[in-house]
């Protein structure tokens, strides 16, 4: 349709309140990228882990991402076991 | 009928005018919702004072410090009331923007002081806006806190000030500045009820509620 109508009454009410010094401001957008239905993300990691990471995608056949994604659905699912804490999650 | 006790500025007795209107109203018959759209909600301490007090008629009164929660609340409940009195502001609020939107008259106190009168421009652009939502909002300007007399000249510079912002009409019905307005509404009363009887705080506020209703 071409034709805009003029703003109704009622959102010019609504733009009038909310334009307030007290309103809460707008729920602020997401950060980050969206690739597909995941986020990418950057991740730094120790060299010695990553190699071990590596090695251990080479032996099932799996990306690096892949075994890291694995790695931590494990993690947050089943929890964590961290020495003096024990397990937690 | 839905009134709004606003200003921009605070400390021009907003409160101290909406409790002693509300329980006016009350007091002749109707049925009344006082809102409280301030976050210190010092009217609806007021009513809570009155209501341990034991005084009669009681004050429907709720508080609403976020303007859409305020506006929703108003046309979902306005209807049963026959007088909803808000007092709103003391700075722009969300809350003094709803109640701007919703009331069919606007009742501005202001002190016969610079300052005031400075601030009557704060509160006349707020209601240019409203105005530019919505149809029929009448707004008047009155004395509050006036100086004791008839011929304070303070009074009426301050007066005619209002002439100079043209969104108001003057309400030649002040208030002076008399103890009994603060100590009735401290103890959450009106001074038409509140004892000893003050008869010039009575007459008074009696003025002020046959013009505006």
């Amino acid at each position: 349709m071409a034709i805009v109508k003029p703003k109704g009454k009622v959102a010019a009410a609504d733009a009038f309140i909310s334009g307030a010094p007290d309103a809460a401001p707008a729920a602020k957008a997401a950060k980050g990228v969206m690739l597909g239905h995941k986020r990418q993300i950057t991740l730094t990691i120790a060299p010695e882990l990553l190699a071990r990471v590596d090695e251990l995608a080479a032996q099932i056949g799996q990306s690096r991402a892949a075994v890291i994604n694995l790695a931590i659905r494990q993690a947050v699912e089943r929890g964590l076991t961290i020495e003096g804490l024990g397990r937690v999650g | 009928m839905i009134v709004c006790i606003g200003n921009t500025k605070g400390g021009v007795g907003k409160t101290t005018l909406a409790v002693n209107l509300a329980i006016a109203r009350a007091l002749a018959g109707r049925d009344v919702w006082l809102i409280d759209g301030d976050r210190q909600g010092t009217a609806q301490t007021a009513i809570s004072i009155r209501a341990e007090g034991g005084h009669r008629p009681g004050i429907a009164c709720a508080q609403y410090p976020d303007g859409a929660v305020l506006r929703g609340q108003v046309q979902q409940q306005g209807r049963k009331f026959d007088d909803i009195i808000i007092d709103a502001g003391g700075r722009d609020s969300t809350a003094l923007r709803a109640a701007l939107v919703l009331a069919d008259v606007l009742v501005v106190p202001f002190q016969p002081r610079s300052y005031d009168v400075w601030a009557l421009n704060d509160i006349a652009g707020l209601v240019d806006e409203a105005r530019s939502v919505r149809d029929g909002l009448r707004a008047y300007a009155v004395l509050n806190c006036a100086d004791p007399g008839e011929s304070s000249a303070d009074n009426a510079e301050a007066a005619a000030a209002v002439a100079d912002v043209p969104q108001f009409e003057y309400l030649a019905t002040p208030l002076r500045r008399r103890k009994a307005y603060a100590n009735a509404a401290g103890a959450g009363l009106s001074v038409l009820e509140a004892k000893p009887v003050d008869r010039k705080a009575v007459d008074e506020l009696q003025a002020l509620v046959n013009a505006l209703f």
